[in-house]
């Protein structure tokens, strides 16, 4: 039968994939600066945690990410994703941001910001995204921010499978869409952050069916908790290797390619 | 962790092909050891004939007589097979309390259609797990008044409010009345959605010994739910009490210890 520790701590080092920082519009979050956010990496021993604007998401990218920059106070241990919005954004405004700020990642977000993922929309972008190797997260949607319908998987398929040399991590994959398993054996350059993919085994099937390459460790902190996912894959059994690719390596390799 | 067993309240049978749950009663256990779970309350819901969802139930107890707790299920859609079916369930099959599940009678917990049900329990003094709201209400009660209601009319039953326990902020200040108010309810911490301490804030404003963990298995991975217990910030003794303890008091589980 089995058995537990009540005082858990990882076993390796782990860099968080999917978190935001800073307040909200609509309610107090419970953890809304840098310090307390480190506190509670501290506790938890996370080495680094990639950080997002919900301000960018949910209102303004240009005012979210410079935001972002102001929480984080060129604190290292957090590391900045900026937020675009294609049909808002200028893309060279937004490329000299990236650059100026020396930004690792970028992400969109089709599902709150309301438009379909085709290429007429995104070419642009992507081209440059491709060309410069920095990797993009697509959150399918966004539950606690939206209530928008998820993206579009058959968008996400014929347009991601135009960029072959595009990294795209599908962050936020709720438990209840399995075709994210047919879309990441369909499309090699995509990485899935498993924060909201809970279902039972379901990451042991990741890695059964993808191999652990491409599977990145997220909380969805502080809208859910450090703790949850990490516990979870270290009770899973997995190799050591295994479980440093998808708790650090696997991200950590992706944002420095950029 | 301790010599108590670790008991999980929340836990479905039974093949649904849409969020990929499969009948593996061997992978079922290779979870539970994995997550350090020693037993798990099962019920089956998924049959309109709800005789077919616990012979389910029965069959996988008998593989595993030592793992697994059988537990009842009925549906008002059936008023005329529903005492029979309780007196089986309570009798023949050792059930030890019931799930009803009314998002599929698309009739809240407090219907007049749950009566014949609630009175035989209250006879019989059974627990009775439950949704404390669903989606489709329109008008809801605030819950203090609606389990306040129930008790004063079936004040033979234990009523356990499913995902109440979550963390979520998801009518959290509803849940902390009803409990604190309203004797023999307790609440159980399946589900997907958390927020960075909510879970904490539960636990200190109904105290542990109203919290059961449960995992909602298979439809969550009972290694991510366990999570939410053991990496919170609450005492060791907390945990003990939630994990096992409370669940072996109010179901009067014998064997209880290692």
């Amino acid at each position: 039968m089995g058995n537990i520790e009540l005082d858990f701590k990882p076993t390796v080092k782990v860099w968080d994939s999917n978190a935001s920082l800073g307040p909200r519009h609509d309610f107090k979050v419970s953890v809304d600066t840098s310090e307390q956010t480190l506190e509670e990496m501290d506790r938890l021993e996370i080495e680094k945690a990639i950080v997002y604007s919900p301000h960018a998401v949910g209102f303004d990218s240009n005012d979210g990410n410079n935001y972002l920059i102001d929480l984080i106070n060129s604190n290292e241990r957090l590391i900045p994703q900026f937020v675009f919005n294609p049909t808002w954004d200028n893309l060279e405004q937004f490329q000299d941001e990236i650059e100026k700020n020396r930004i690792s990642s970028v992400r969109m977000t089709p599902s709150v910001h309301q438009y379909p993922f085709e290429n007429w929309i995104v070419k642009p972008w992507l081209s440059w995204l491709q060309e410069t190797k920095i990797p993009l997260w697509i959150p399918i949607s966004y539950e606690f921010l939206s209530n928008e319908s998820p993206v579009n998987p058959s968008e996400l398929h014929e347009t991601i499978r135009q960029y072959p040399e595009l990294q795209v991590v599908i962050a936020d994959v709720h438990y209840k869409y399995s075709w994210i398993f047919q879309l990441l054996e369909s499309l090699p350059n995509c990485y899935v952050e498993i924060s909201q993919f809970i279902g039972t085994g379901a990451v042991e099937e990741l890695i059964e069916r993808l191999g652990y390459e491409r599977i990145l460790y997220g909380s969805g902190f502080p809208e859910n908790n450090f703790g949850r996912q990490l516990y979870s894959i270290h009770q899973s059994g997995l190799e050591k290797n295994v479980l440093e690719s998808i708790c650090h390596k696997n991200v950590k390799e992706l944002i420095s390619n950029s | 962790m301790s010599e108590t067993k670790i008991v999980d309240f929340h836990c479905h049978l039974g093949r649904w092909g849409f969020p990929r749950i499969d009948d593996l009663t061997d992978r079922y256990l290779r979870i539970m050891d994995l997550s350090g779970v020693d037993l798990a309350c099962v019920n089956c819901i998924f049959f309109g004939n709800a005789s077919i969802g616990n012979d389910i139930v029965a069959s996988v107890v008998k593989e595993a007589p030592d793992r697994f707790i059988p537990v009842a299920f009925v549906t008002p859609h059936y008023q005329d097979d529903v005492i029979g079916e309780l007196e089986r369930c309570f009798g023949e099959l050792k059930a030890k309390f019931l799930k009803i599940y009314p998002t599929y009678y698309q009739r809240p917990v407090d219907d007049p259609g749950y009566e014949k049900i609630f009175k035989w329990c209250s006879d019989n003094k059974k627990v009775i797990m439950s949704h404390a709201s669903e989606v489709f209400e329109t008008n809801p009660p605030q819950l203090v008044d609606r389990y306040s209601n129930l008790a004063d009319k079936f004040p033979g039953v234990s009523w356990v409010m499913a995902h109440g326990a979550t963390g979520g902020r998801h009518k959290r200040d509803q849940i902390i009345e009803a409990v604190n108010k309203v004797p023999k309810v307790y609440i159980d911490t399946a589900g997907s959605l958390d927020t960075f301490g909510g879970f904490e804030t539960l636990v200190s404003n109904v105290g542990a010994k109203k919290i059961v963990f449960g995992s909602d298995m298979p439809l969550f991975d009972a290694r991510n739910q366990i999570a939410r217990i053991i990496t919170s910030k609450i005492t060791e003794k907390e945990k003990k009490q939630i994990l096992g303890e409370n669940t072996i008091k109010l179901l009067g589980l014998k064997n209880a210890k290692k």
